[in-house]
Formats: C-alpha cells, structure tokens, sequence
C-alpha cells in the first residue's frame, strides 16, 4: 500500500518537468537538434544559478541522513507531494506567451512518457532507499534529457501518422479535377501576398487559402483535409521553406498550374547554409510548373531577374522600379496608408489602401498580377484593394488604450525591418521600437544588428530591445551612431517591454513591434 | 470530380405532389456530367428520405407503400463536409455528401423561407432565393406593402386578421370602399387555395371565415373585372436580371382553380398543360412595361435565381399590375425560357452557377468576432457595467 502510494507521488512529481520538456519540444517545431540546442543554451544560462537548486533539494538529503527510520518511505512519500504540489503552484504563476497546445502528438508524447514511467517507477521503488532517495534530484531533470529517447521512440509511429494524412491530402486533391492550385513562395511576403490575393479572387471564384503561416508539408495538408471543398475553384498555397529539397516536395505534392516568387533574401540562412541554395530552391516552385502553367516573378529583385530559369512556362514581371508587365509608380506614403498607380501594357490604374510600407505595395502588385490574369477587371481589384483589411501581424495597426501599435509580430528579416522603419520613421510624436532584433540568420547576424542599429538611429525616439545577449550587437551599433543612451532600453522579457511601454508610450506615440518573441528565445 | 446536388422535394405543404412533378423534371434536366444527383424527399411528417427509388415518378403513385421500410435521413456537418445520413443504424450507416441543395418545394414550409433558414443555419449552399426574399413573396400582405412603397401598380387591396373580424367591422366598411366583387386570399399558401370570389357581404363573410382555415391574415382585393393575366419569369441576382419571354394564361373559371391548373386535360402533369399562350400576344408598350416591372419586382424582393411573377391587365384602364410572385416557380418556368434559346438544362446550371456566387458572397461577411466580451461580465453590474 505505502509501496503504491509511493509510485503514485513518483508520477505526479515529474508531471511539471515532463510537461516542460514537451512543451519546449513543441516551441522547437518538434526538431532534436533546435532542442538540443536550446537544452545546452539553458544549461549555460542556468548554470550560475546552480545554488537555488541545491537549496531546494537539502531536505532530501536531510531524508538521507534518516534512513534507518522505520516509515522512511512514508516521509520520501509525503516530501514528493509537496514537491509536486510547489511545482504546480509554480507553474500556475508562470505566463506562457505561447501556452503548451495538447495537440494529439503531445498527448501521444505524454502516453509515451507516463509507459515508460509506470515501468521505471515499478523498479525503482523496490530499490534501497539510500539510492531512492540519492537518485530523485536525477528524476526531476530526467524528463527533459528523456526526451530525446522518447521523441526518437516516436518518430516511427508520428512518421506514419503523418503519412497517413499526406497521401489522404494528395488523394482529396487528385479527386478534385477542377481546382486550380497557386503556390506562394519567397523569403517574405508571402502571407501578405497570399492573403490579398484571396481577397482579390473570392468575389469571383470560389477560393481558399491556406490559413494563417501553414506553410510547410503538415500545415498545407491540414489545410487540405479540412478545409478542400468539393466547390472550390481554387486553392492558394503558401510554401515555405528552411533547407533544400522542401519547395520541390512541396510542388509535387500540390501541383501548382501557377506560381509567385515574391522576393528572395537571407532568411533561414543558418538551415539553407549558402545563398545559392535558397535562389535555387525558391525558384525550383517556378521550375515545377507545366509548360501552360504562369509564373510571377519580382522583377525588382536581382536574385530573381540574375536567375536562368529552366522553363518554358509564361513569365509575368511585376515591381516598382524596372519595366515590369505590371509596374506600379506615383507611389506616396502617409500614416493612413498608400497611393499608387499600377500600369499594365497601356493602361494605368489609381488604386490606395491603408496597408503601410513599400513591401506592401509589392505584395498588392504581385496578388494583382495574378487575379488580373484570372480575368479580373481593374475596376474590381481597385475596388477591393481600397478595403484591404491588414494581415495579421504584419503591419498590422491597432489602436490601443495609451498609444497606437504597428504590430508586425512575425519572421523578420533584414529588408523588411528596414520597411518597417520607414514606416515607424513617417509617424508623429514619439515612435518606439520593441524588437529581439534578428533570429535564425546564423553567421551574418552581427553585421545585420548593425546595419539594423544604424538604421533604427534615424527612425526612432526610444529602442527596447528583448533579450539581453542577442541585442548586445544592436546596443553597440546604437552607441556607435550616438543615439542618446538614456533612450535605450534592454529587458529580458516580453512582459517586460510591454510594462515599460506603458510608462514611456504616450496617446499620440506610435510604438512598432518588430519580430516574433515567442517563450522558447528569450534570453 | 462531379459536384453533388441534393434535389429537396415534397415538403408538408398543400402543394407536396406538385413539388414532386417539378422535382422529377429538374432531376432529369441537370447535367449528369458536372452534377450527381442526390433526391431528397421531405415527406408530409417532415422525415427525410433518399435513395434511387425516389427518382421515379411512378413510384409516388402509392406514396405509403413508397416510404414502407425505407430509412429516414438527416443532414449532418463532418470537417467542411455535409451528409445526408441515415437517422438509425450502428454501423455502415449510409451517408451521402451534398454539396448544395436545389429547394424545389412549394408554397409553405418550402417556399417561405422555412427551409432556406433551416439551410442557412446548417451552413450549407441552397439555390434560390434567401430566406428573406422567400418569406416576402410568399406572404402576400408583406409584399403588397413592399411593392406599395417601391410604387410598383397592384390591385386595390386591404387585408384583415383573425382579430380585427372578431372585435369590429372596419373591415366590412373597407369592402364597401373597395366596391364588389371582391376576391378573398389567405395571406400565405398558394395554388390557388382557400381563395374565393364574392359578391356581396354575405359571401365575403363566409369566406374570410373560411380563409382563416389556411391563415390568420386574409387579403381582399378589387377584382378587375375585364382582365388579362401574363405571366413572366427572372433570372438573376441583385448584379443583373433578364427577363424571359412572356406567356398568357387562359382561364376557365374566373380564377384559376387547382382543378384547371393540375387537373386538366393534357399529355403531361403540372403548369404545362393548363390553357397558356407562349409568347403572350401584346403591344410593344405592353410588353415593355412588363418586362421593367418585373425587374424591378425582383430588385425590390432582392430575389435570386429564377422566379415567376405574375401580371393583370387591366384592359378598360389599359394598366398593367403585378398580381403575385412565386419564389420557386413550378418547373421552375423553363417553359418560359426555351423560346429565348436558354434550355432546361443551361437554365439549371445558371442557378447553381448564381446559388455559389450568394454562397461565397454571404461567407465572406463578418458575422461574429474573435473576441469574448462575456470575458469582462459582472454578474452584478452586466455588460454594460464596466467602471
């Protein structure tokens, strides 16, 4: 009896630890060696700290000293439930950015964890006390280095699972014989892209996108399998991609008649590892096409027009700047939105929305080219451009209680931030920075935090950069080009920042929120 | 992939049998190469029911036998699929995908707007006119009042309740105004039912009381006595409507009687064979009137698909009226559109094509938002009560 209330102490107690890990697990995109990394990254960080741990386990060691006792397991019993108990108390105080989402494959993970557990703990308890006890401060950081067997453990069974619903996903699409499929790849804009392309197309076609950021094998076929309706005309699918092989996986599975390349740069080049690989793979979606198949290109971007394309489908140019089959000109900004025109062989169009920043104009150009080719007349598309609503944390405007926020909360990359600040730059009163600077750019990171600084001296009034050791680079460049210090400001956490807005944002300032800044990197 | 029309026909209604003759001629008129035709019967309890048995016309001679040990059916909502599944039953139970339904019911649970709201709120496409357009053209009082107000030409008219008969006789003194003969019409129904033509108080009495069988409104109109009525078909939506050719309907009676239209002599069953002259013989200006009127009609009524409108020509004051609207026409008028070269078949196709259009159109409003203001509610203080 005393035996199995101990096994029960046991599973509740690494219960916390156990959710932890999956948790960042799940913030990791699920991938061993992000995890690995980030399980040596905390490791460094936490080491200082070693001495708060030790604290919390001396009274083990005090349970050590008694273990001749006769109810020694009673009292191992009992301090296991109020270790629990203190851990969740802890947990429940602690504010997740991005909660642990018990999607089926983390429900799976639990199972897992809890087989292995049930026959673990059977053997431990039958172990001498002195090594019971010894061994429980191991127990507690266990789960997260048992992740790894764990994880490897299911690969296998997730493998299949997600198989199953690829080729489910690839059926629903052969069956569906009417359906145009266009794919959306670049290093950016292209949720921008396809979203407004959406907007454009829906009047007349029945069309769906693939919702939110779904951009890689598993989002697009959810997508498929829950939102493919035998009505639908056609489908936008975003792709997106870290290394090499991706794009062209994705292009087969899909099948697109019609692609958009919206602009090619150094995202994700820790993964891609050479400039090289990312032209090619971004431009292999444009390669996949049939001979009667469209593609879209930027014709403003020299990684693009530099690239020879082993095609022989129909090109359609769009851009700003060169001689593009549609070219937009007499652009002009302001707080409020855009005005521009597009012209298109002869003919020139006005069109004007509230979206912000340079790259939007592109993004609507390139969605433009696109239903303008499907039979859509100016008229309409200018009509629908003019109440283009934003697209979720791109740019995105809302006015809060004590300042307005542009929240452009995703991905950033070097060329964006750089639009993001003209935009910030043209706001009246005060304008405010928050940003974690760049992530996932690997070796180039140094010299894109300086360029960055550089820029945000010109733009802003107050910087608050997210994470201590990853802005040092930024704080650097800030000082070089003299910006007043007392107008820096660097904090360790989201909650942080958004506390200290509150103090330094005023009704008329206008902050921008530059990068995602999920749990998993803050540091 | 061939898209899945569900065909809904029968309904509890007076014109449950009429529905199914127009239900058969459309299922044999759609495109069997784009569309998959699935039946749905509503038999006059309300079940559904489907199955290749109830694609023929003979076999509703013995609708009992018919429904005899035949499973009822139900739709239901699996992801972004809809079903029409069986009721009862553990496993295999059979289940067929309905992509858009085609209502080809008359008059009341079917006409009104009932089942295009039932649609609705499942979530599923339906062809045809919307809830709203359905219920004001099938409630004569409501689109008298409509057209009234669009100051669309309608017979002199009044109408009276259940309670206005029981506690006064304005309604009596209303007659008087009007002037016999008077013709007496339950607000709702249709086909002719429960209406009947008076010529003195007595009668109009006997009939109002009898009209109230069918409906609690009654509408008295004037009767034109020298008339002619023409008939015209829409189709469209709010973006653009035609006009098909015009017929006139030849009576027997005074009022055509359910006898004259589904009873009368004729090869084949349903509007088709009553006395009709296609195309109606008019004067330009006449048939120009009609044809603008009955767009407007159906601007007004923001109708969609096909519908029929009917006219009276008033001869002596040479006026044209607009007598009644019928949201989902017997045999859907193709009869009406065959001289101007659309076949059933195009015309079919049409209204699924428009039916999608309103779908996709109406799925892209804002009709709820993310957010939860119950999240901030104080028992105590309410919504409204935040400090």
């Amino acid at each position: 009896m005393i035996k199995f209330m101990l096994f029960l102490a046991l599973l509740l107690f690494v219960y916390i630890p156990t959710k932890e890990a999956i948790h960042m697990y799940q913030q990791n995109r699920y991938q061993q060696e992000r995890y690995f990394y980030w399980i040596k990254q905390t490791i460094q960080r936490k080491a200082p700290y070693i001495g708060k741990y030790v604290l919390a386990f001396l009274p083990i060691l005090g349970l050590l000293i008694l273990y001749n006792h006769k109810n020694i397991t009673i009292l191992f019993t009992l301090l296991l439930f109020i270790y629990s108990y203190l851990c969740m108390k802890i947990d429940d105080h602690k504010k997740y950015i991005k909660p642990l989402v018990y999607t089926h494959r983390v429900q799976r993970l639990l199972i897992a964890y809890y087989l292995f557990y049930s026959v673990f703990f059977y053997f431990y308890i039958q172990w001498e006390i002195r090594i019971q006890i010894i061994s429980l401060p191991l127990i507690f950081v266990g789960p997260w280095f048992l992740l790894f067997l764990i994880a490897a453990g299911m690969l296998p069974i997730e493998k299949q699972i997600r198989g199953y619903y690829v080729k489910d996903a690839r059926k629903m699409l052969q069956a569906h014989t009417n359906l145009s499929t266009i794919g959306i790849t670049g290093s950016y804009g292209k949720t921008s892209v396809k979203t407004i392309l959406q907007s454009l197309l829906c009047d007349e076609y029945y069309s769906f996108m693939t919702p939110h950021s779904y951009n890689n094998l598993m989002g697009i076929t959810i997508s498929i399998r829950t939102l493919l309706k035998p009505l639908h005309e056609i489908f936008i699918c975003e792709m997106g991609a870290d290394h090499i092989h991706e794009i062209q996986e994705l292009a087969q599975f899909v099948q697109p008649q019609m692609a958009v390349i919206t602009a090619i740069g150094p995202q994700h080049l820790q993964t891609f590892q050479t400039m090289e690989n990312i032209i090619q793979e971004k431009m292999s979606l444009a390669e996949s096409l049939p001979a009667h198949g469209i593609a879209f290109l930027n014709k403003d971007d020299p990684h693009i027009t530099k690239y020879r394309l082993r095609n022989k489908c129909k090109v359609v140019w769009f851009g700003i700047h060169e001689d593009a089959d549609y070219r937009a000109c007499h652009i002009r900004y302001s707080k409020d939105g855009t005005q521009f025109q597009i012209k298109h062989k002869e003919e020139t169009y006005d069109v004007k929305t509230q979206l912000l920043g340079e790259h939007n104009v592109l993004n609507i150009l390139a969605a433009v080219a696109v239903a303008h080719t499907l039979h859509i007349s100016f008229e309409k598309l200018a009509s629908i451009i003019a109440q283009l609503p934003y697209v979720e944390h791109r740019l995105q405007v809302k006015q809060m209680p004590n300042y307005t926020l542009i929240d452009n909360a995703y991905n950033s990359n070097p060329k964006g931030a750089s639009y993001s600040l003209q935009v910030l730059k043209q706001m009246p009163h005060k304008r405010i920075l928050v940003t974690p600077g760049f992530i996932d750019l690997g070796d180039i990171t140094k010299q894109e935090h300086h360029t960055f600084a550089k820029q945000m001296a010109h733009c802003c009034d107050i910087v608050i950069l997210v994470g201590i050791k990853q802005t040092k680079d930024i704080v650097d460049g800030l000082k070089e080009a003299r910006f007043p210090k007392q107008c820096i400001h660097v904090v360790s956490t989201v909650q942080e920042a958004f506390q200290l807005l509150d103090k330094v944002a005023q009704k008329e300032d206008t902050v921008l929120i530059e990068n995602d800044l999920p749990d998993a990197f803050n540091h | 992939m061939k898209i899945q029309v569900g065909v809904m026909f029968g309904g509890a209604s007076v014109e449950h049998e009429i529905s199914i003759l127009s239900a058969m001629q459309v299922m044999k008129a759609l495109d069997h190469h784009k569309y998959d035709i699935i039946p749905i019967y509503i038999a006059k309890d309300k079940e559904m029911y489907t199955g290749e048995a109830f694609k023929e016309i003979e076999q509703y001679k013995d609708i009992t036998t018919l429904l005899k040990n035949k499973k009822t059916y139900h739709f239901v909502k699996k992801q972004q699929y809809f079903y029409l599944e069986q009721k009862h039953g553990w496993m295999n139970k059979k289940a067929y995908r309905i992509d858009i339904v085609f209502p080809i019911l008359h008059g009341t649970n079917g006409e009104d707007g009932s089942i295009q709201g039932y649609l609705k709120t499942i979530g599923i496409p339906f062809c045809q006119s919307d809830v709203c357009a359905c219920a004001i053209g099938q409630d004569k009082v409501i689109m008298k009042k409509l057209l009234s107000y669009a100051k669309i030409p309608i017979a002199p008219w009044f109408y009276t309740t259940v309670e206005e008969v029981n506690k006064s006789s304005l309604w009596l003194e209303k007659a008087e105004h009007l002037g016999y003969p008077l013709i007496i019409k339950p607000a709702n129904l249709g086909s002719s039912i429960g209406i009947q033509l008076v010529e003195n108080q007595e009668q109009l009495y006997k009939a109002i009381i009898e009209a109230f069988a069918y409906d609690e409104k009654v509408v008295v109109e004037k009767v034109i006595e020298n008339m002619r009525e023409v008939n015209a078909s829409v189709l469209g939506d709010r973006e653009h409507y035609e006009v098909s050719c015009l017929e006139e309907v030849h009576k027997h009676d005074l009022i055509l009687s359910y006898e004259d239209k589904y009873q009368g002599s004729g090869k084949s069953k349903g509007m088709v064979s009553t006395s009709r002259e296609i195309p109606a013989v008019l004067s330009f200006e006449q048939e120009n009137t009609i044809k603008e009127l009955a767009k407007q009609v159906a601007y007004e009524m923001e109708i969609s698909g096909v519908v029929r409108i009917d006219f009276l020509i008033d001869v002596d004051h040479d006026t044209v009226l607009v007598n009644e609207m019928n949201t989902i026409p017997g045999s859907l008028a193709f009869y009406l559109w065959e001289p101007k070269d659309l076949t059933f078949t195009d015309l079919l196709d049409r209204i699924l094509t428009i039916a999608l259009k309103q779908y996709r159109r109406k799925e892209k409003m804002i009709v709820s938002y993310e957010t939860n203001i119950l999240k901030d509610y104080d028992q105590r203080q309410g919504l409204k009560g935040k400090g």
